[in-house]
């Protein structure tokens, strides 16, 4: 088998059917560290979700929960992507795209009872992904799935991302739409995951996973994957960024998140908001801790870090339970140490075990320099 | 397959290279340096690597990310999370075999060598003439006994051994003694051993079987898997400093009496004397360690040597006391080369050192009491299979010099064919292994005269000759250079910090080996060995199969 690279079969299949593959010169789309979160924080609803009623911020009960207390939080889940720019490809019509690369993946790390984590390799998925305009139709994508296949030693799968219905001919950000389709893709490994070890029975109230990043997962991709939302009972997102800028209605009026937030001291966390949109709607519970003391940090919101619980039983109807939250709020902040300082720029919204599953996820990627020398 | 207990790592700051090699090791398992590994290679091939250092690593980026994960400096803060670690160890390369030298690949699995994979990768299989030199202890328990190759031991191929380390953990004198043992057990109709006794009596014993506490079952099973066998010296002739008085039975030695006793009636012990026709050739060793820039002390004593009116040392001594009261007459005798000066200097000298008893005459009566003998007499023990000792210990450090000196040029003159009676005894004395602790009196770095040229005569010349020089100091830095250098083997016992930032030597070795050799516990060494791959193996050896009179160990 002579190996070729995916430009080489780009040309092989597309050049001869009325495209026009261009080299582009091959760039890792993912300089901004906080890129993978940005555009995934969904606003707040500003309406408080806790029972008994609690609209003033608090400081978290630690005495109970010092960090030699068994924890419930037991797995940890992150899933992670690299993006490549690295082709241009001309129609027939003389439309002009970007065709995009992947790397997506998604590690579970579990904590053992000595405290020492482990990965658990049936939860651990790599994909490579290539994503052209949805302008190249199905059949052309078959053809070039199968030529990758024929050709190709790493694994490629091919996607698409919409032009719209316009054709592609608004005004449109078609890297963005094209990275948003490989985001999406690691969505699917990552609900894949949860779906197994629910299966697996992993998952129980004394036993839950953390998520990095948030639990809202876009209306498409639950539906794609028929994920019904209650298999995220016993999951706690846990978000290192989140907009401050919008308001928080239910609490002081007029004021953002930001400013509140700014207030909290090491300990405290807000009531909890309603948060959810779509299936999430009324079911998701939103709250804030402080994890690391203000005055030893930078910038106002350093150590401030989002977390999203799913409303269970009453609570659907109530809000969650404020107990649950003070002690899933001390568990978090008894994860707090020990930090990434000085290898993360993140360190001070990081708690390790995410940061462990991170490292291990990344270190399981085609280094950048092979990866681009397979496009 | 073996059990794995990691796994080389190669990054772009620390490769793997033909020389060296990294891996990381599993959780707790416990590993040291000087522990050997095999390595699973390219085409099959199995690669040996002997562990230099060990490093425990974390991801901390350094010392604030922990100052910072104690919640900001709180000492009584107690993470929830273990930062991930592991350790690391650093190994250097002995051994492919299939020859390759192609650095080791990331991710390799690293295994415990097995015995014969370590003697093989140490370069101590299909030796020659193998002679035990210990053996060594694994962290997974295994012993792997190492051998020296006698020719480089004991020649013709390389010669010469030094052993260096500091007093009082009778390391030093037990390794010699050990090896001086297994070369009888080993090499019974070639070598002869000469062994001056500097310290107590604890090698005036040397053919008395050890006491049952002092030789456990362990300790015999220890000689075993050097597979020699635990018994003391055989055909050991001791010779003592002549003594006058009755009441010392005529000896100055500190050996016990019963086993003085024991000897004498073996009929193998001996008390010396320098009459003084002989004797008077010997003074100029008497004055090694005076500064005689201009070698005048020399010609003094080279005349007295000439001198043949003198019967008695009394007579010398009077003839000197001549020399020093008429002014010009000693001058003259030599054409005024010497001054009276000179001459006062040298009475003076020669008046306070032939002092002690063994400058006399051979008596003519109570000669089975006094059991008087010459040090050329000493020629006459000397034989394949045979072991002299040599009493110095209760001389003053000038006499132990003279003894010294004495011997080794017998020695020499012997195996040159120098003295006429001596030359049909060539063969009959094999190969001689000298053992002389406190090398450094006998070649110091600077100064040391005559004795340290016969010494320089041996290392550099013995090799051929089959004079063999098992030296021992507790400071190599103390040490003549050529000396040193002339030594195919060299043995390290514990040495100060500031010793072995001193001597050259020890650069050879690496930092741990370094920081290793100054804690290194009793009864054990590092050896190195013209046939070793590794510039250091550590090694154990057994405790002594003689008597060791209480008080010395």
């Amino acid at each position: 088998m002579v190996l070729k690279t995916v430009s080489d079969v780009m040309k092989d299949v597309f050049d001869g059917a009325g495209f026009k593959c261009l080299l582009h010169d091959k760039r890792n789309l993912d300089d901004d560290p906080y890129s993978e979160y940005a555009n995934s924080d969904l606003r707040i609803k500003g309406k408080l979700f806790e029972y008994p009623a609690n609209n003033s911020i608090r400081r978290v009960l630690t005495a109970g929960v010092s960090e030699k207390t068994p924890t419930i939080m037991t797995y940890f889940m992150d899933g992670s992507r690299r993006v490549f720019r690295f082709s241009d490809i001309i129609l027939g019509d003389g439309r002009y795209y970007p065709v995009l690369a992947g790397q997506v993946g998604v590690a579970v790390l579990r904590r053992n009872e000595d405290g020492s984590m482990a990965p658990m390799r049936d939860y651990v998925r790599y994909e490579n992904i290539l994503v052209f305009p949805d302008t190249v139709d199905t059949a052309d994508r078959d053809v070039m799935r199968s030529a990758l296949t024929g050709s190709m030693r790493v694994k490629f799968d091919v996607a698409a991302y919409e032009t719209g219905a316009s054709g592609g001919t608004g005004s449109e950000d078609y890297i963005n739409k094209g990275t948003k389709k490989i985001l999406d893709r690691m969505h699917d490994l990552e609900l894949d995951a949860v779906r197994l070890m629910m299966d697996n029975r992993d998952l129980r109230p004394d036993s839950m996973l953390v998520i990095d990043g948030s639990l809202q997962f876009r209306r498409e991709v639950l539906i794609r994957n028929k994920f019904p939302i209650h298999q995220l009972t016993n999951v706690v997102g846990i978000s290192k960024s989140f907009t401050p800028s919008q308001p928080v209605a239910g609490m002081t009026s007029g004021k953002h998140l930001g400013t509140i937030l700014q207030d909290l001291e090491f300990g405290q966390r807000t009531p909890v908001f309603k948060a959810g949109e779509d299936a999430f709607a009324d079911v998701l519970g939103v709250w804030y801790l402080r994890i690391r003391p203000r005055r030893k940090l930078t910038s106002p919101l350093d150590g401030v870090i989002k977390i999203e619980v799913l409303a269970s039983g009453d609570e659907r109807e109530n809000g969650l339970d404020g107990d649950r939250v003070d002690n899933l709020s001390a568990l978090i902040l008894s994860e707090r140490n020990v930090t990434p300082y000085g290898s993360d720029a993140r360190w001070a919204n990081h708690i390790y075990p995410v940061y462990l599953t991170e490292s291990y996820l990344k270190s399981g990627f085609l280094s950048d320099v092979y990866f681009k020398g397979l496009l | 397959m073996s059990e794995i207990i990691g796994r080389v790592v190669a990054t772009e700051k620390n490769p793997s290279t033909t020389n060296s090699v990294q891996f990381w090791v599993e959780k707790d398992r416990v590993l040291k340096p000087f522990d050997v590994v095999m390595i699973r290679h390219i085409k099959g091939s199995h690669t040996y690597a002997i562990i230099t250092e060990l490093r425990y690593l974390t991801d901390s980026a350094g010392y604030l990310s922990d100052w910072v994960s104690a919640d900001f400096g709180d000492v009584s803060a107690e993470p929830r999370n273990e930062r991930i670690g592991t350790t690391v160890a650093d190994a250097e390369i002995l051994y492919n075999d299939q020859d390759l030298e192609m650095p080791i690949r990331n991710g390799a699995p690293v295994e415990w060598a097995d015995a014969e994979g370590i003697r093989r990768a140490l370069g101590v299989v299909n030796l020659r003439h193998p002679v035990p030199a210990g053996w060594f202890r694994m962290s997974n328990g295994q012993e792997v006994v190492i051998d020296f190759e006698g020719n480089y031991l004991i020649g013709p191929e390389g010669a010469h051994l030094n052993i260096a380390g500091i007093s009082g953990l009778a390391t030093k004198t037990s390794y010699a003694m050990f090896l001086c043992s297994a070369l009888q057990q080993r090499r019974p109709a070639d070598v002869s051993l000469v062994i001056f006794n500097v310290k107590g009596f604890d090698l005036l014993s040397l053919d008395e079987p050890a006491k049952p506490e002092d030789l456990t079952e362990a300790d015999k099973a220890n000689w075993a898997k050097c597979d020699l066998k635990a018994e003391p010296f055989r055909n050991v002739t001791y010779f003592y400093p002549y003594a006058e008085s009755d009441a010392q039975a005529f000896n100055q030695s500190k050996v016990p009496r019963d086993l003085h006793k024991r000897q004498i009636d073996n009929d193998n012990c001996y008390h010396y004397v320098y009459p003084v026709a002989y004797g008077k050739q010997l003074l100029s060793l008497l004055l090694t360690d005076i500064d005689d820039g201009t070698r005048t002390m020399e010609d003094c004593a080279a005349e007295i040597a000439d001198d043949r009116e003198a019967g008695s040392w009394d007579a010398l001594r009077e003839m000197l006391a001549e020399k020093t009261k008429a002014a010009g007459k000693g001058s003259a005798s030599k054409g005024g080369a010497i001054t009276v000066q000179s001459w006062r200097k040298f009475f003076r000298l020669l008046r306070t050192r032939t002092k002690n008893p063994i400058f006399a005459g051979l008596a003519g009566s109570r000669t089975k009491e006094r059991r008087q003998c010459q040090t050329s007499d000493i020629l006459k023990h000397l034989g394949p299979g045979k072991v002299v000792v040599i009493d110095i210990e209760p001389l003053p450090e000038y006499l132990q010099t003279l003894v010294v000196g004495d011997v080794l040029n017998l020695i020499i003159g012997a195996k040159l064919g120098g003295g006429e009676e001596q030359q049909d005894e060539q063969l009959d004395i094999g190969r001689i292994v000298i053992f002389a602790d406190e090398l450094n009196k006998y070649a110091p770095k600077q100064g040391g005269g005559s004795l340290t040229d016969s010494l320089l005569e041996i290392t550099e010349r013995g090799r051929s000759l089959g004079i063999v020089l098992f030296g021992a100091e507790q400071f190599r830095s103390g040490v003549h250079d050529r000396v040193l250098g002339n030594c195919a083997t060299n043995v390290f016992g514990r040495t100060s910090a500031v010793e072995i930032r001193k001597d050259s030597a020890y650069r050879m070795l690496n930092q741990t080996q370094q920081s290793s050799l100054s804690r290194l516990p009793q009864g054990s060494l590092m050896i190195q060995h013209p046939v070793f791959t590794s510039a250091v193996v550590k090694v154990n050896f057994p405790r002594p199969a003689y008597a060791q009179p209480k008080g010395t160990r």
